[in-house]
């Protein structure tokens, strides 16, 4: 079961990032440097997570050219859904018009839920004898941010993603690494309706096992770091993918930002990247690993199955 | 214990733009325009040279480089 196109749906609307900085007295080169997005693309506050959701899968079935009785499968990624009961993705499956036979279900997770999430999702498919799979990711924090936040305000943006999984996909999925430390769970949570995220302890998080994940996993997939044409992580701060990038100097360069138009996306960000990377004439082997809530971090690497 | 040379080593690798031989012992980091991502940088490389996690409590604790110096003494064997 492969990786076969990406679509994505990133919102019009927008908050100057760069406005919001100098109400915090930050000025805009921090704001360029450390924390990386210039503009967070916000949702029109009538819009539902299940909305942006079908924005994108309807992206994604015009671009692959497939009609919605086609899917056999669709997961939703998401811890802001549209109500507590149902589950997210029956709002999904209503107003795409998706046949009874397609199951679908949530998971909740946060910016590592892409990785487990393809996982997920291959792994029923195949269990299932299913053909095509959609993942789909809507997490749009633009509902409990506190604008008063200074640490959490100028970072996060509203977008959706959708990945169709199929048998004659072009990317093969490796064998991921997934990891859980619920120790430091109170590290990122919504207490009394508003997101809260210790900055310090979740930097730290990040740019100590990320690291040791992709190593571990490049030594599993028998791969060198350059082997590897792009490191698309989870973008979750100029400063947490600088601190990440800095252990791996020789192919530094090669870890994409992508914050400045989007700001971190949570299960988004690395959809949103890879559906560019994928583009790329030249490259054969993706890594994505995404880390967050939970806390939870999880790594794969993408192989182009023809350009081996 | 951590030299003197070695914290300011830290302090240019987690900030590159710092002159880190201009930086008093007894003056704060934040005077010399390390911002709050470049001071989560430093404790990072401050935690792999201790060998042990620094917690939140004790971040007040390592605003100077002298005061760096003195929580080594006190936390190394």
């Amino acid at each position: 079961m492969n990786l076969h196109t990406i679509a994505s749906y990133v919102p019009s609307q927008f908050l100057d990032n760069i406005v919001q900085a100098g109400t915090f007295g930050e000025t805009e080169e921090f704001i360029r440097k450390k924390i990386g997005p210039l503009r967070l693309p916000r949702k029109d506050p009538a819009e539902e997570t299940s909305d942006i959701a079908v924005k994108a899968v309807r992206a994604l079935l015009a671009r692959a050219a497939l009609a919605t009785d086609a899917i056999d499968a669709l997961v939703l990624v998401t811890q802001n859904g549209d109500e507590t009961l149902p589950h997210t993705s029956a709002r999904v499956h209503a107003k795409l018009g998706l046949p009874q036979t397609t199951a679908v279900f949530d998971v909740s997770l946060g910016c590592s839920g892409y990785v487990y999430g393809l996982q997920i999702l291959k792994g029923f498919m195949q269990a299932s004898g299913y053909k095509k799979g959609v993942l789909v990711t809507a997490d749009p924090y633009s509902k409990i941010i506190d604008p008063t936040d200074r640490s959490t305000t100028l970072l996060f943006g509203d977008a959706a993603t959708a990945t169709l999984l199929s048998d004659d996909g072009s990317w093969e999925l490796s064998r991921p690494l997934m990891c859980s430390d619920g120790a430091g769970a109170d590290n990122i949570v919504v207490k009394d309706g508003k997101f809260q995220m210790n900055g310090r302890q979740v930097f730290n998080f990040a740019a100590t096992v990320v690291p040791k994940q992709i190593k571990a996993l490049l030594e599993q997939e028998q791969l060198s770091e350059a082997d590897i044409d792009s490191y698309c992580l989870h973008q979750g701060s100029a400063g947490i993918l600088d601190a990440i990038a800095r252990r791996f100097p020789d192919v530094k360069e090669r870890f994409v930002n992508k914050l400045a138009f989007t700001g971190n996306t949570v299960s988004s960000s690395i959809p949103l990247l890879l559906e560019d990377a994928m583009e790329e004439f030249n490259h054969r082997k993706i890594l994505i690993s995404g880390f967050g809530v939970g806390l939870s971090w999880a790594s794969m690497v993408l192989t182009h199955k023809e350009k081996k | 214990m951590i030299t003197i040379e070695k914290i300011h080593e830290i302090i240019k690798t987690s900030c590159p733009n710092v002159d880190a031989s201009k930086i008093m012992l007894e003056v704060r980091l934040r005077e010399y325009d390390i911002d709050s991502m470049d001071f989560f940088n430093i404790i990072l490389e401050l935690q792999e040279e201790l060998g042990k996690e620094i917690p939140d409590e004790d971040i007040d604790q390592l605003r100077t480089v002298a005061s760096i110096q003195d929580y080594f003494k006190k936390n190394t064997a």
